[in-house]
């Protein structure tokens, strides 16, 4: 048995050594990878600047170079108008980056694959998206993150009714599919109103949901109509978006959904109502804000002092939900 | 007698067995999670997509015990971290000293009666405030109760659907809100819970309750604990979370879905350890359920803490984490071993019993077992001494493997002579730091036996008045 701890000791003592040695080893590398890049920024960003400024950049660069040129960009993304994405795609595709990049999408390792897919949103070019959207299938949800973030990077319109089923099957992650379709913007909203009304709850659920972020007054009378589906989801998220657009002509549906049978569709209501100032929902705000459970009747006083600080004021000792908008009025 | 001392030689033995490849597999785990996370930064574009109007608001709960020096720069960094949408709700639990007051002066406070939900009792709450000047800052003047009172009262007047329950003392990153709710965002309906990394700041740079410099602690006690921490989260944590059975998010920093937090009853006030036992709740409370969910550990949001530099104080809060521990686990006996519970009842209960629980007995028997087998010719000197040589070199090995978890991954350390110097306190740690936390935590198992109640109190110095 000694012996035998004699030679795991051993054992474990160069492996210790060896461990020592690649630590050092690696805080060298670290340190010289780190020194690279940044001077391989250095010499980089007057080449992302003008592809910014939408000046003709030409030139030869390595595939890594390409990639770093796209991060760069990437840090750049908001300063980045119609012409300059023009003019950084076509500066990728004349170095073949797109290509490589797309090839890429196929490599064995899934990070290989998401990176890939990262950097194609940050070059610009359109001809990426079909494979981007095929890459919404991947086998890694890694790989469909990036995919994602990639295809609203490119205002990809064709490629919001792949997300938003993607998105409501649970295939992406939330936030990064919710924040693509947001920066697809004003052209998903076709996609987006079609989406209203298909028959998956999740789907019309999501798709009212960004119509109240991306859309106009114009959309009030499809979120009324949802307003009244059969998802309690759908119904609160339509409240929030007509909210949001401040649809002061929805207010009489509102009004209606304040006898929901579901209390966070009566708070989405009460809250919407606040926003749009509808005078005429004042008593059932103030009945609400009396006896309902508490995440509505809080929402229902709120919305009442901004609707009628006076009738929040008076009403004040009635609910403990009145005296705090009544002290915050203060 | 002979061959009693055998036995308990060879089962010595086999418990350090199963405790190392226990630990050399969470070793492995944690590497492959770590590795991906690394990757995934790079790709994953968190800042842009963290800033949406679709991320879900956060309430935010600070309890605060005398912590006048501290918690004007705490609540003023906790209002300007990086997050679209949170607010701020400090408990001031019947401090002896001037917390509220300097609350009140700095924050423009305004008495407010705020509607509060009482879903959990606590102790009597004296007033309500809300800030002049930060609308979304909230004040709750209540009579001593506990951190778990104060966390309940808080989480009474929390508005938003997920609460992040954070120490007073403890600094956030300007990020770590947004990076702690990644998960969240990413799959809403599956995730409830959320912890992330806990670093020591001791030694550090700190303006304006933020980190600006990370540095070792000059104390040597202080510098041990970074190394232990680095095991306990990237290796322990990151393995656990992986494997889903995460039993602990820290009490220092922690994200939680307020109704599930509600639904369980809120933070236990009757144990030391209601950050363990409100996670083991939440976990029972789902699986018994048959629900889908998710508790998940994020290793790059960091909140920095300020570490014990004395044993005095050291030994207090260790031993007190054991008691804690004691008591979340007998109060949840049910699951251990209980296949219903899935890897919760059939690996993470287990381990935590016989070898967090009950390793310090184990571990501190254990040499006089081997050396009075030694005496009684039961086992050979060559044994005994290849016996301490094993357990030394593996315990250093893990220590290095933390070590290189922390390089690898995120790199905080970044000047040279500081990697040089963990390396060095990755081998000092065990020879007699490791033993004397096992003292410690035998105590506090002995505590929790004996029904001993108390926080015992932190002696802070204070981290913004400290040079680097």
């Amino acid at each position: 048995m000694a012996h035998v701890l004699a030679a795991v000791a051993a054992a474990l003592g160069v492996l210790g050594v060896v461990s020592v040695c690649v630590l050092a080893l690696r805080r060298i590398q670290v340190a010289r990878a780190d020194r690279t890049t940044r001077e391989a920024e250095a010499r980089l960003r007057p080449i992302a600047l003008a592809l910014v400024d939408g000046e003709p950049v030409a030139g030869e660069l390595e595939s890594r170079d390409a990639l770093r040129v796209a991060a760069l960009l990437s840090r750049y993304a908001r300063w980045l108008n119609r012409d300059a994405r023009r003019n950084a795609a076509s500066f990728f595709e004349q170095l073949n980056a797109v290509d490589d990049a797309m090839l890429e999408l196929r490599a064995r390792r899934p990070w290989r694959r998401a990176t890939a897919a990262f950097a194609l949103g940050d070059m610009g070019s359109p001809r990426a998206v079909p494979a981007l959207v095929a890459s919404l299938d991947d086998p890694s949800r890694d790989v469909r993150a990036a995919a994602t973030r990639s295809l609203g990077r490119l205002g990809a319109a064709e490629a919001v009714e792949p997300l938003v089923h993607a998105l409501a099957s649970g295939h992406l992650p939330h936030g990064v599919a919710g924040e693509a379709l947001l920066a697809v913007g004003a052209d998903a909203l076709p996609s987006l109103r079609r989406l209203e009304r298909e028959s998956d709850a999740t789907v019309r659920a999501a798709a009212v949901e960004l119509v109240g972020l991306l859309g106009n007054a114009s959309d009030a009378p499809l979120l009324v109509e949802r307003l009244r589906d059969t998802s309690a989801e759908v119904r609160a998220k339509a409240a929030r978006a007509l909210g949001r657009l401040g649809a002061g002509d929805a207010a009489s549906a509102l009004r209606a959904g304040l006898d929901d049978r579901i209390p966070f569709v009566r708070a989405a209501a009460a809250n919407a109502l606040g926003i749009v100032g509808d005078e005429e929902a004042v008593p059932a705000l103030l009945h609400i804000a009396r006896t309902d459970r508490f995440e509505v009747a809080r929402a229902a006083a709120r919305a009442l002092a901004r609707i009628d600080p006076s009738r929040t004021r008076a009403a004040a000792d009635e609910s403990p939900h009145l005296r705090e908008a009544t002290d915050l009025l203060a | 007698m002979k061959t009693l001392l055998e036995i308990l030689a060879v089962a010595s033995l086999t418990y350090f067995a199963g405790l190392n490849l226990a630990y050399l597999a969470f070793t492995a785990i944690a590497w492959r999670g770590i590795t991906h996370h690394r990757r995934e930064r790079a790709y994953a574009g968190a800042d842009e997509t963290l800033t949406s109007p679709l991320t879900p608001p956060i309430s935010i709960l600070l309890p605060a015990y005398n912590e006048e020096a501290g918690i004007v720069e705490s609540v003023r960094s906790l209002l300007a971290l990086h997050y679209p949408q949170h607010e701020v709700i400090v408990v001031n639990d019947g401090s002896r000293d001037a917390t509220i007051e300097r609350l009140r002066g700095a924050f423009e406070l305004v008495p407010v009666r705020k509607a509060l939900r009482e879903v959990v009792l606590t102790a009597p709450i004296r007033a309500t405030y809300s800030s002049r000047r930060h609308p979304e800052l909230w004040v709750l003047d209540k009579e001593n109760g506990g951190k778990a009172d104060a966390l309940n009262a808080a989480l009474s007047a929390a508005s938003y659907p997920y609460v992040c329950a954070i120490d007073a003392d403890a600094m956030l990153e300007e990020d770590a809100l947004l990076r702690v709710a990644k998960p969240v965002l990413d799959d809403p309906e599956l995730v409830a819970a959320a912890g992330g990394i806990v670093r020591i700041a001791n030694g550090c740079r700190v303006e304006h309750g933020r980190v600006v410099d990370v540095a070792l602690p000059q104390s040597r006690l202080a510098t041990l604990q970074v190394v232990e921490y680095f095991r306990a989260f990237l290796v322990g944590r990151v393995g656990w979370s992986r494997v889903g059975a995460l039993l602990i998010i820290s009490g220092a920093f922690g994200l939680f879905r307020r109704s599930l937090v509600e639904a369980v009853g809120g933070w236990s006030t009757t144990t030391v350890g209601e950050d363990v036992e409100l996670v083991l709740r939440l976990h029972r409370y789902l699986r018994e359920r048959g629900e889908r969910y998710r508790i998940e550990f994020v290793p790059d949001p960091v909140c920095w803490t300020e570490a014990p530099e004395t044993l005095r104080v050291l030994s207090r809060q260790r031993r007190r984490w054991q008691r804690g521990l004691a008591e979340a686990l007998v109060r949840h006996r049910r699951v251990i071993g209980n296949p219903r519970y899935g890897a919760l009842g059939l690996f993470a209960f287990p381990y935590f019993l016989v070898f967090e629980l009950l390793g310090p007995l184990v571990q501190l028997l254990a040499l006089p077992f081997v050396i009075a087998a030694y005496a009684t010719g039961a086992v050979s000197l060559q044994f005994v001494a290849a016996f301490l040589v094993v357990s030394l070199l593996i315990g250093i090995l893990l220590s290095v493997s933390a070590l290189a978890l922390e390089e690898f991954g995120f790199r905080r350390h970044v000047r040279g002579v500081e990697a040089g110097r963990l390396l060095w306190y990755a081998v000092v740690e065990n020879f007699g730091y490791r033993q004397i936390n096992d003292v410690w935590r035998l105590i506090g198992l002995i505590d929790a036996i004996q029904r001993r109640a108390g926080w015992g109190e932190m002696t802070r110095r204070g981290l913004g008045a400290r040079p680097s």
